[in-house]
């Protein structure tokens, strides 16, 4: 598999944090208003992406994500890209659906939402980037950040483009997107702004945040480019809509794929960004896979994960977690798993508690294990490989 | 180019000579209350009548679900002021089916297609493009691990909480729904596929043109977001195209093709 240059990438996160607050422990959880089913949440600052007034267009929240996760992103603007957009379902921001209830017997309704559907995000945020190559939309529910890794990584490897960006956002984090989860048991119900606890015993299930992030993907040379991905793996579960497996397997597939030509991963691999949503089923399956996946090694590896400062952000979540993997690599510090008190029995795993620690390596591998069942490992390294 | 194996389709409205084609199948829609969406539905009718190998390669392109705003209507029946937005907006939300959110999620279909076959290898999900087709096929034939590719559309453009929308669109056009699933494989005999060039942007963007039609396809066919690079391969096969190439648009200035070649 050949290796692909990251220029460039960027984040817009919860509380609008970057690297230097994640090595720090800060969190972005903060209280939600009394309209949210549950208390806590991870939110943007206001003043970062505020509701644009246009009565004539409403432009989804989602795509406003991403426009700035595009505005934050240094990459040439003389260059050919392509675009692969990670921007799940916006069916469930508010005006979409009330227009939509509303649009029953007067579809003329739903004209200042049609900027919601088909290829209109899509369109709207190639527009933006000045993009004239291929682009394509994905959804892979949480796993869309890093599937849309892996499909420019193909389109390089094909040979479509020699450039692409990626740009993944999620903004479901509003009354009715959270109502969603809550009603499905996935959330987090506690009223602490410490709720978030990947790992712990104590965990019980996620806390909501909402972002974007965009990398830019190439396989032209570029010798100050902080890593390069250099491998990636992806199964299915083929169980259940939101459960993770009994047998552990492809969940593993997709990590040794993804680590296909790192001979010994536990000497080799200097951080693991964990899915680590903080539910029961997900985070146990995880200590089962990393068990499996580094042996004997297994306690010399730096793993953590960001969604305890910055709760989940479902589609952008593992392209955020994607690019501070990158912050690590050039860095050499580990972000650390906040809230992590008591960690689960027989995890003899290194999950970087309460503090960020040095680590070594050339390689990292990021993970996400998406509802639906989809599993999706990034190797990245720090030169090409 | 890839080989293409064997094919099936479950869709709403005949498609002229293709419903002669064996494996294609006119269907209705059954509701089966919260459990499933109708593009899902439509993806595994048209599944089952294909053998894939649980370890094949798989990319889904997904059109609208189709069903999940009905689901928010008790609850804005129940606001003092009839806004779903509007006051206890908390407490009524406790009313949204557990399943309600997962019937929005665009990754329904390859959830579903993966859960009901077993299928365990690699996963894409591509949504809302009918250029997608072409952007995908660039993609997977540069797959060397996976001798098998599962490559299913499906769309629910035409239900009632979504004919609507899809109209903003195409305003004076019948809208067809369903799935269309292709097999390919290194020993398929039925036809090659392949789309070596990249997408490009069309230089003048041609918006809400009801008389363009987003794909190469004969007049009077009806319309379907994400199908129709599937409904231009059923064409071929059931008309006897030796080759051609076929284009493809998203009505916003961006355009994909793909060639079909009858072996």
């Amino acid at each position: 598999m050949t290796s692909f240059a990251v220029p460039s990438h960027a984040i817009v996160a919860p509380g609008d944090l970057d690297y230097p607050d994640f090595v720090a422990g800060r969190s972005a959880v903060v209280r939600l208003p009394e309209t949210f089913p549950v208390r806590v949440g991870a939110p943007l600052p206001e003043d970062v992406c505020p509701p644009h007034a246009n009565a004539e267009l409403i432009m989804p929240r989602g795509v406003a994500l991403a426009l700035e996760a595009c505005d934050r992103l240094e990459y040439d603007p003389d260059a050919h890209y392509g675009l692969v957009l990670a921007l799940p379902t916006l069916r469930a921001e508010p005006e979409f659906v009330e227009r939509s209830l509303d649009a029953v017997g007067d579809p003329s309704g739903l004209i200042p939402v049609r900027s919601f559907f088909g290829e209109a995000p899509l369109a709207e945020v190639a527009e933006h980037l000045g993009v004239d190559g291929p682009r394509v939309r994905v959804d892979t529910a949480c796993a869309s950040g890093s599937d849309a890794l892996i499909f420019a990584h193909q389109w390089l490897e094909a040979g479509a483009v020699e450039d692409v960006i990626v740009v993944a956002s999620t903004a479901m984090l509003n009354p009715l997107g959270v109502a969603g989860f809550n009603n499905l048991g996935t959330l987090s119900r506690d009223d602490d702004l410490r709720a978030s606890r990947p790992f712990d015993v104590a965990r019980n299930g996620f806390v909501m945040g909402e972002g974007a992030a965009g990398m830019w993907l190439s396989s032209r040379s570029h010798t100050s480019a902080p890593g390069y991905l250099s491998g990636y793996g992806q199964s299915m579960n083929a169980t259940h809509m939101t459960g993770v497996p009994e047998d552990i397997g492809v969940m593993l597939r997709a990590c040794r794929s993804a680590l296909a030509r790192v001979p010994n991963p536990g000497k080799d691999l200097a951080y693991i960004s964990a899915h680590g949503t903080a539910t029961r089923a997900n985070d146990a399956a995880e200590i089962r896979v990393y068990r499996e996946l580094l042996g004997e090694d297994r306690a010399g590896v730096a793993i953590s994960s960001l969604k305890s400062m910055i709760g989940h952000c479902l589609g952008a979540s593992s392209l955020i977690e994607a690019c501070v993997c990158l912050d690590i690599l050039v860095n050499g510090q580990a972000t650390p798993t906040i809230n992590l008190e008591v960690p689960e029995p027989n995890s003899d795993l290194d999950f970087v508690p309460n503090k960020a620690k040095e680590v070594s390596g050339d390689f990292v591998l990021s993970n996400a294990f998406g509802f639906g069942g989809h599993n999706s490992s990034l190797l990245f390294s720090r030169g090409q490989f | 180019m890839l080989r293409l194996a064997a094919f099936s389709a479950a869709l709403t409205r005949p498609l002229g000579t293709c419903m002669d084609l064996p494996n294609v199948t006119l269907v209705e829609y059954e509701d089966d209350e919260q459990r499933r969406a109708p593009a899902s539905a439509y993806a595994l009718d048209a599944l089952s009548r294909l053998e894939v190998p649980t370890d094949a390669r798989v990319v889904t392109i997904s059109g609208p679900p189709g069903k999940f705003i009905h689901h928010m209507e008790p609850i804005r029946q129940r606001s003092p002021d009839g806004r779903l937005m509007g006051p206890k907006l908390a407490r009524r939300l406790r009313r949204l089916h557990p399943y309600g959110l997962l019937l929005c999620l665009q990754n329904q279909v390859s959830a579903a297609i993966s859960m009901e076959f077993g299928l365990t290898g690699p996963c894409m999900n591509l949504i809302e493009g009918t250029t997608a087709f072409a952007d995908a096929l660039c993609t997977l034939e540069g797959g060397k691990d996976h001798e098998t590719t599962l490559l299913v559309m499906s769309s629910a453009a035409d239900r009632p909480e979504q004919r609507e929308l899809t109209k903003l669109k195409f305003p004076d056009s019948v809208l067809v729904e369903g799935a269309i699933c292709f097999l390919f494989s290194p020993d398929g005999e039925l036809g090659l596929v392949g789309a070596t060039a990249s997408g490009r942007a069309t230089s003048e963007p041609k918006k809400n043109n009801p008389k363009e039609r987003p794909a190469s396809l004969p007049p009077g066919w009806p319309h379907a977001p994400c199908l129709e690079g599937g409904m231009c391969v059923l064409w071929a096969l059931a008309s006897g195209i030796p080759s051609k190439r076929f284009w493809l648009s998203d009505g916003h200035g961006y355009q994909t093709s793909f060639d079909w070649q009858k072996l």
